[in-house]
């Protein structure tokens, strides 16, 4: 497999605010890469740099094989962008702006073009200024969509969407992917990444946090577990990698190392199971991992019971 | 009726928030008319310095701007005002009470503020009624002030004059407030309700020009006919303003009534769908660029080659009635014209004061570039196929080709109506070449613009450096009697200033060279920095 995007120890500061912190990513071609973090985590900054509108400080960066700054309009002519805050040109149509966006990149399949339109529901008559927020960015998805491009590059394109709509954007990026299109979708719709995504980078103040396979990246997490069990189940508390163990109305709730999951389920069977409800991590808590310091940091400081793990 | 309520507290809530727009409103107009009455005495000290000017001002051109003459035959101060101020005050009052009215109303629907006031304890037409009730107060207000301010500050002016001044300015502004009531209630978006007002008002005034011009009985167009043909001081005809009123009034219920044909937000006129599909002209830059700025540059063009009729229908007058005037004769070798051949240093003059203008323009069509960079057009281009360089130098180009077309049609006007008076076709030609010299100074004033914005795109400001600092060594720095170095920081000071002096190649060159230098240095200083997007 070869790689679309190429990322490493990139750095990229504003002043004295450090965006990008040797900041690494790695996208393979036909694959639908997550790209996840808050915001001001440095997902756009670091978009920006893939496209040529800001400079790397330092590091390294390939776009489709090339040098994005020195190469941007060779490369652009392979790519389509949809911004996270999708502004258009007031005076113009929704489908002025369509076309306009498509040719300026180098083609438009007009079939797609005004099959995407119906699908979407967009009416291409209104002027740009009399469009929603969520119409706004459905004319740029349309125009990235049914561009001539090997590659989408798209800033939380469902920002402004409806959840109808949602779905609709999501049948389409699977039909891209199908068709052996490889897109980078920054999002923080953790739902939307698991849909979609084969692999995820996760950014965290500049830094890529965690990068891999939604699978990889459970294993670094807990499975949560329910169970009723004919004896005391108390001595389940004392095995390692189990956390947050409660008992209530007979029945026990933890959560456990996922590379302890077979010690712990091996304990609860011998114990006599009378039902067992195991569920896998979602990428919720794996993004509340990394994103949750500043609350468990808040939670310290309001002096409730931390969690050594 | 309960249709009002909420009216009162509507009312105080407007002045509550235009309590530095309303003041800034009233002092403005004030100033301007207290300003040139109070210039009045010495500008025209005698008799015949007066007569001079009603006959400098008597003439197609100028009436086509200005309005009717009145009182040609002894000229006074008042008349002056009657017909020199008072067109050019009523378009202030009518802009102010449309941007007023459509501010407190469709501004407010479009942004769904008012959605929020009307789910409260307010009446149907509370919302209307307010700001008009603040409207019509302001304008009276305004007439009011404006008529005391001028007779307070010049005696020779008579107070029944005075008010019917004043009063000639508040029917016509609240007249416009009644207007666009009714605009807002046809139109879905405060842009195109203020548009529509707007071409009622500039639409009936050249209409009432050319009436004015050809002196047949469209000078009576309303609005702006009758409130000029109030001729305050002169004749004082009180009648025109009531017929005013009373179509304001008139116009009232009507607002009203089609506020009720529609919902809160809506319009009455559906917006007009566009094209579905782009035209090949948008198919590059630079066709992006004119599609979007050709509004601008049909403004601005019109305006400055309408100046370039009057004061090219002008100039020969202005030379002869002028010529021996000791400040004027200052004024000229201030800005290194020739004393003794007046014609042609007016000319001259008249030419530099076209070309700032349109450097105006070419400044304000360069800058577009920061203003879209900032708002994030400018990343859907460069995010495309096209180049950064190109994105710039297309905007760039069409800066520079369009204001020098400005030029030239403004020359050719100009000229026009310059050797229509003189008789001699030549003159056309002298006139264009004079004002076409002024070019390299415009292609400088765009290469200023596009250096900042490649290289200081935080000082954008400065971009306005030609023709802010022109302005001032023109019209302020000869009157202060600054030195002269002051004025030759300007690029509009290494023009030649023909036909009054000879004609010179060498600055034309060195400016021009300069131009390309500042070009080249801003467009490689947007190649090498970071887009600044929000």
């Amino acid at each position: 497999m070869t790689s679309v995007i190429s990322i490493k120890d990139l750095v990229k500061t504003f002043g004295q605010v450090r965006a990008l912190d040797f900041f690494n990513m790695e996208v393979q071609q036909g694959e639908v890469h997550g790209f996840l973090g808050p915001n001001g985590a440095g997902k756009s900054t670091a978009i920006r740099v893939l496209l040529g509108l800001l400079r790397a400080d330092s590091g390294e960066v390939s776009l489709l094989g090339g040098d994005p700054w020195a190469d941007a309009v060779e490369l652009h002519r392979r790519l389509a962008y949809v911004p996270g805050d999708v502004n258009l040109w007031p005076e113009l149509t929704g489908g002025e702006a369509i076309d306009v966006l498509g040719r300026l990149r180098g083609g438009l399949n007009e079939q797609k073009r005004q099959r995407l339109i119906e699908r979407f529901d967009l009416d291409p008559t209104k002027k740009a200024r009399t469009y929603s927020k969520g119409n706004r960015q459905k004319v740029a998805i349309v125009a990235a969509l049914a561009s001539d491009v090997e590659l989408l590059i798209m800033d939380e394109p469902t920002a402004g969407l409806d959840p109808l709509m949602e779905v609709i954007f999501q049948e389409a990026i699977k039909e891209e992917q199908n068709a052996g299109r490889t897109v980078l979708l920054s999002s923080h719709l953790l739902y939307q990444v698991e849909i979609l995504c084969d692999r995820v980078t996760i950014i965290r103040q500049g830094k890529d946090v965690e990068r891999g396979t939604l699978d990889d990246l459970r294993h670094l997490t807990r499975t949560s577990i329910t169970a009723e069990t004919h004896q005391d189940p108390l001595k389940l508390a004392e095995l390692t990698g189990v956390h947050d163990f409660t008992k209530e109305d007979g029945k026990v709730h933890f959560n456990v190392d996922s590379d302890k999951i077979d010690e712990a389920i091996r304990e609860i069977s011998a114990l006599g199971v009378r039902s067992l409800v195991s569920q896998p991590p979602t990428l919720e808590q794996l993004f509340m991992r990394h994103y949750g310091e500043e609350l468990t940091e808040a939670e310290r400081a309001s002096s409730s019971e931390e969690d050594a793990a | 009726m309960t249709s009002l309520t909420g009216t009162g507290t509507l009312i105080r809530f407007i002045l509550r928030r235009d309590r530095i727009r309303i003041p800034v409103w009233i002092l403005a107009l004030l100033l301007m008319n207290v300003g040139t009455a109070a210039i009045f005495p010495d500008t025209y000290p005698t008799d015949a310095d007066r007569h001079a000017r009603a006959t400098l001002i008597e003439n197609p051109a100028m009436r086509l701007l200005l309005g009717p003459v009145h009182g040609t035959e002894d000229y006074t101060f008042g008349a002056m005002m009657a017909s020199e101020m008072l067109g050019m005050m009523l378009v202030a009052v009518g802009l102010m009470s449309i941007f007023m009215i459509v501010r407190h109303t469709r501004a407010e629907e479009e942004t769904g503020r008012a959605e929020l006031v009307r789910s409260s304890v307010v009446g149907r037409y509370a919302g209307i009624v307010a700001p008009l009730v603040v409207v019509i107060a302001l304008n009276i207000l305004i007439g009011l002030v404006v008529a005391i301010g001028v007779d307070a500050t010049l005696a020779e002016l008579d107070t029944a004059g005075s008010l019917m001044f004043g009063a000639a300015m508040a029917s016509f502004g609240m007249f416009f407030a009644a207007i666009t009531l009714v605009s807002v209630q046809i139109n879905e978006f405060a842009r195109a309700a203020s548009g529509m007002s707007i071409a009622v008002l500039i639409g009936t005034y050249v209409i009432r020009g050319f009436g004015d011009m050809l002196e047949n009985p469209l000078e009576w167009m309303p609005p702006s006919g009758l409130a000029l043909q109030s001729a305050p001081y002169v004749d004082n005809n009180i009648w025109p303003l009531v017929v005013l009123v009373g179509g304001a009034v008139a116009l009232m219920p009507l607002a009203l009534s089609l506020s009720d044909r529609r919902d809160v937000a809506a319009g009455l006129r559906q917006p007009r769908p566009g094209p579905a599909n782009a035209s090949a002209l948008l198919s590059r830059p630079f066709g992006m660029v004119v599609r979007r700025q050709r509004g601008s540059l049909m403004a601005w063009g019109t305006g400055i080659i309408l100046f370039g009729l009057a004061y090219g229908s002008m100039i020969n007058e202005i030379g002869e009635q002028y010529g021996d005037n000791p400040m004027v004769q200052d004024y000229f070798a201030a800005l290194g014209l020739d004393t003794q051949q007046l014609t042609e240093s007016v000319i001259a003059m008249v030419v530099m004061f076209m070309a700032l203008l349109a450097s105006l323009f070419t400044v304000s069509a360069v800058t577009r570039l920061r203003s879209d960079e900032t708002s994030n057009l400018a990343e859907n281009l460069l995010a495309t196929a096209i180049s950064r360089l190109r994105w710039a130098g297309e905007t760039l180009l069409f800066g520079l080709v369009a204001s020098t077309v400005i030029l030239l049609l403004t020359g050719l006007a100009g000229g026009v109506m310059f050797a229509l008076d003189t008789g001699n076709w030549d003159d056309m030609w002298t006139f264009t070449g004079a004002i076409m010299a002024y070019a390299p100074a415009l292609w400088l004033a765009a290469a200023v613009a596009v250096a900042v914005f490649g290289m200081f795109p935080k000082a954008m400001l400065l971009a306005w450096f030609v023709p802010a600092y022109g302005f001032f060594a023109l019209m302020i720095a000869p009157l202060m009697g600054l030195p002269g170095w002051i004025n030759d920081l300007s690029p509009f000071e290494y023009v030649p200033r023909i036909p009054s002096v000879d004609f010179e190649a060498m600055p034309l060159i060195v400016m021009t060279a300069l131009a390309l230098v500042l070009m080249i240095a801003g467009l490689l200083g947007i190649r090498y920095r970071d887009m600044e997007f929000v």
